[in-house]
């Protein structure tokens, strides 16, 4: 019997394997659970993070490799950099997380025949965290990762309609699963270290920074005062946390907690809530979002395009602090009852780790097919103009009409 | 001789702080100012556009008691302002009734002529030919270059302090050079000169009082630096073409010939003529960015002076070529992030239109 030979792959850019970190190291884990069968895969980790004593040298059959440098920051140009030239000697395909390393793709296309597939995780350089020399940078690697990958993955529809505007080819979407999220029942023993666990209580797990609204938020909850608000986040990590938390911890519908790194008492917090609120208003498609989803929690979310996707307009959605208040107190058991079980379905459809996995898999098998991604340009623009006149479609010779309507 | 020089240029100083309030008062009379008529402009009252004549008048009056220090070397700086001046005059003219840019660029090449011709260029062999024939050629191909020369100062004077600034720096660099090369009536003139500007940056640059520099003081100023210019090669002790002081000056006007070249090409490519007026100067590309024009002035001097003071500091180590080419290419990466800036601009704009879609499902 004929013995196929796998392909090889690389993950490179994800702080490493067993994942302790965040989203993009989840995918990683999931990746290696599903794909191991059809691909021999490694993956690249941070050897900051991972002490020497307790190292792996695999993770359920895939390679890990430890790189001497952060996964994030600064570090991660280089971090990314050496994974790629690393992963050139031996792989067929590389999956980079993250455009740090972007600005060696050029060379990889020009001169190797290797498979990239980039995943643009966002707009990063439009984000308020990162100083202008950062943005630059973010701004020409993501330009890069487009031009120079052969497959780009965003993360939700909007960032595609963006690529699509900005570099008139078209990027995947892939969202993130959230089938990892525990069910839990409170135990006696939660009650007591969390004594809202008893009533009916929102709930909201994100960065403290000024682009997830947090502000809005806890003044219209502390304005109704229908619902208590538990809110979970590195309070004390910028001057805007630590202002809101000194204005708000004493509210006594407001409970402001600081960051759980253990995944049942995350979970325990967020699924036994009865609210989810989704302040965020950047970057594409939300992990702790489509956990919420997968939850069966009612979504409030912030209304911009990202969120109205990935709930698919069915959530409630707010702009500012009246509309949030309003929200809140016409709310009914019964409303949340049904956004709830809503949200679930398209959580159940959508985003569980088996459909994400087969995305990627259909992905990595026809990244093997030299296709050319680029968009079919607006034909009409080539038309001549009295045709089109002729059959009244004179509206379609601009593509810029077309697309903003 | 050095109190004489620092008292010309305090006196110099004081004359255009008193000076600049009454010459206002005659500019309204006589409606020398620049009107807010065009959306080029961003002012948005009437202001007189007398800088250039209160330089000149200052100066002239602060250099005065200084005659017999040095009367040997006088007519020469009187040549040069001579031809100057007529510079300014056209300038004048030109602020308060538009003239026709072909007579301006034709009286530039005139006077341009006129300084090489005025036995100040004799000594100075770019190539070290002494055939009168290739002697012409190059004063044609350099009298080309002056004009070249004053009319990317003319194009940099769009926003408050920018062009009085750059002027400031160059004339300190050309006095510096002097001083180095004891060619002292160049330090006085440069030295006094530079003194007026700091009068007038006080008023271009403060909320009371304003005034412009205009076509005149930017082609007066222009002018009276390359006059200035040919008088001190005539006499440095080294050849020009390698030296540091060469390098420095080139660092130091890259920038306004760049953007005059590339700001001319562009309206050239697009059919209209090169003194066509719009808004696509580096100092408007940044105000449009969205910097307030303080900020721009700053960011543009700042990175005239760091690149002119990087340049300088490699040259120490690298021929003159190369150090010429390493800073051409200092400047167009400082372009290349300007226009980098502006495309993130136009992203983020669009991220915004996409952002707020609510679309229907």
């Amino acid at each position: 019997m004929k013995t196929l030979n796998k392909r090889k792959l690389a993950i490179i850019g994800t702080v490493g394997l067993p994942a302790n970190y965040g989203g993009f190291e989840t995918l990683a884990d999931h990746l290696v659970k599903g794909v191991s069968d059809t691909y021999d895969i490694s993956v690249y980790c941070s050897a900051k993070r991972y002490p020497k004593s307790s190292r792996k040298k695999t993770y359920n059959r895939a390679r890990l490799f430890y790189i001497p440098l952060n996964a994030n920051g600064f570090q991660s140009i280089f971090y990314d950099t050496f994974s790629i030239i690393h992963a050139l000697f031996y792989a067929d395909l590389l999956l980079i997380l993250g455009v740090s390393g972007a600005w060696f793709l050029p060379f990889v296309r020009i001169f190797t025949k290797k498979k990239i597939i980039i995943s643009i995780d966002g707009i990063e350089w439009k984000r308020s965290k990162w100083n202008l020399l950062a943005k630059w940078y973010l701004w020409w690697a993501e330009k890069l990762a487009v031009q120079y990958a052969h497959i780009d993955i965003s993360d939700n529809e909007s960032i595609q309609d963006y690529t699509a505007m900005r570099y008139g080819s078209l990027s995947q979407v892939i969202e993130y699963g959230a089938d990892h999220t525990l069910r839990v029942t409170p135990q006696n023993s939660d009650y007591d270290v969390y004594p809202f666990l008893k009533k009916e209580y929102a709930f909201k797990v994100c960065r403290i920074e000024p682009e997830n609204n947090i502000d809005v938020i806890l003044e219209s909850f502390a304005r109704t005062s229908k619902m208590p608000l538990v809110c979970v986040g590195n309070w004390e990590n910028s001057t805007y946390g630590i202002e809101l938390k000194s204005q708000y911890q004493h509210h006594e519908q407001i409970i402001l907690l600081d960051p759980i790194y253990n995944q049942r008492e995350l979970d325990l917090i967020r699924g036994n809530a009865s609210m989810y609120i989704h302040g965020h208003s950047a970057g594409g498609t939300n992990p702790s979002l489509v956990e919420a989803m997968y939850l069966g929690l009612p979504i409030i979310a912030y209304k911009v395009s990202y969120n109205i996707t990935t709930t698919e307009g069915k959530a409630q959605y707010f702009s500012s602090s009246e509309e949030l208040m309003n929200v809140l107190l016409t709310m009914t058991r019964d409303k949340r009852k049904a956004l709830g079980k809503s949200m679930k379905r398209i959580a159940d459809r959508r985003y569980t780790w088996n459909v994400i996995i087969k995305k990627y898999k259909f992905l990595f098998d026809q990244v093997f097919l030299d296709h050319k991604k680029s968009l079919f340009s607006n034909a009409s623009e080539k038309m001549e103009f009295n045709l089109l006149r002729e059959v009244h479609a004179t509206h379609l010779m601009h593509s810029r009409t077309f697309f903003e309507s | 001789m050095f109190f004489n020089i620092s008292i010309a240029t305090l006196l110099a100083l004081a004359l255009m702080l008193l000076f600049v309030p009454f010459g206002r008062k005659m500019a309204i009379k006589l409606n020398l100012m620049d009107k807010p008529n065009s959306t080029r402009k961003f002012h948005d009252s009437e202001i007189p556009v007398i800088g250039g004549i209160s330089i000149f008048f200052c100066f002239i009056i602060a250099v005065i008691p200084f005659y017999s220090f040095f009367s040997s070397s006088m007519d020469q700086l009187i040549m040069v302002l001579s031809i100057s001046s007529i510079l300014l005059f056209t300038g004048v003219i030109d602020d308060k009734s538009n003239i026709s840019p072909l007579l301006k660029l034709f009286v530039q090449f005139v006077c341009a002529i006129l300084f090489l011709q005025s036995g100040l260029f004799e000594s100075v062999y770019i190539f070290g030919a002494s055939q009168s024939f290739i002697l012409w050629i190059q004063k044609i191909v350099i009298a080309f270059l002056v004009v070249g020369l004053i009319n990317a100062f003319n194009f940099i004077d769009g926003i408050d302090g920018l062009a009085a600034g750059l002027f400031f720096i160059v004339f300190l660099w050309l006095g510096l050079f002097s001083f180095l090369s004891q060619q002292y009536i160049v330090l006085f003139s440069s030295l006094s000169i530079a003194g007026t500007l700091v009068g007038f940056l006080y008023y271009n640059l403060g909320k009371v009082n304003k005034i412009f520099l205009g076509d005149g003081g930017t082609l007066f100023l222009s002018s009276f630096f390359i006059g200035s210019f040919f008088l001190l090669s005539n006499d440095l002790t080294y050849p020009i073409q390698d030296s540091f002081f060469l390098l420095g000056f080139l660092s130091l006007i890259m920038l306004p010939v760049l953007d005059a070249f590339v700001v001319s090409k562009n309206r050239i490519v697009n059919g209209s003529s090169p003194f066509k007026a719009d808004r696509t100067h580096l100092h408007h590309r940044l105000l449009q960015l969205g910097l307030l024009s303080r900020k721009v002035l700053i960011l543009i001097i700042s990175s005239i002076i760091g690149i002119t003071i990087i340049t300088l500091l490699i040259s120490v180590y690298c021929s003159f070529l190369f150090s010429f080419l390493f800073m051409v290419l200092l400047y167009l990466f400082l372009y290349f992030m300007i226009s980098t800036a502006e495309k993130m601009k136009s992203h983020q704009r669009i991220l915004l239109r996409i952002e707020n879609r609510i679309t229907a499902f």
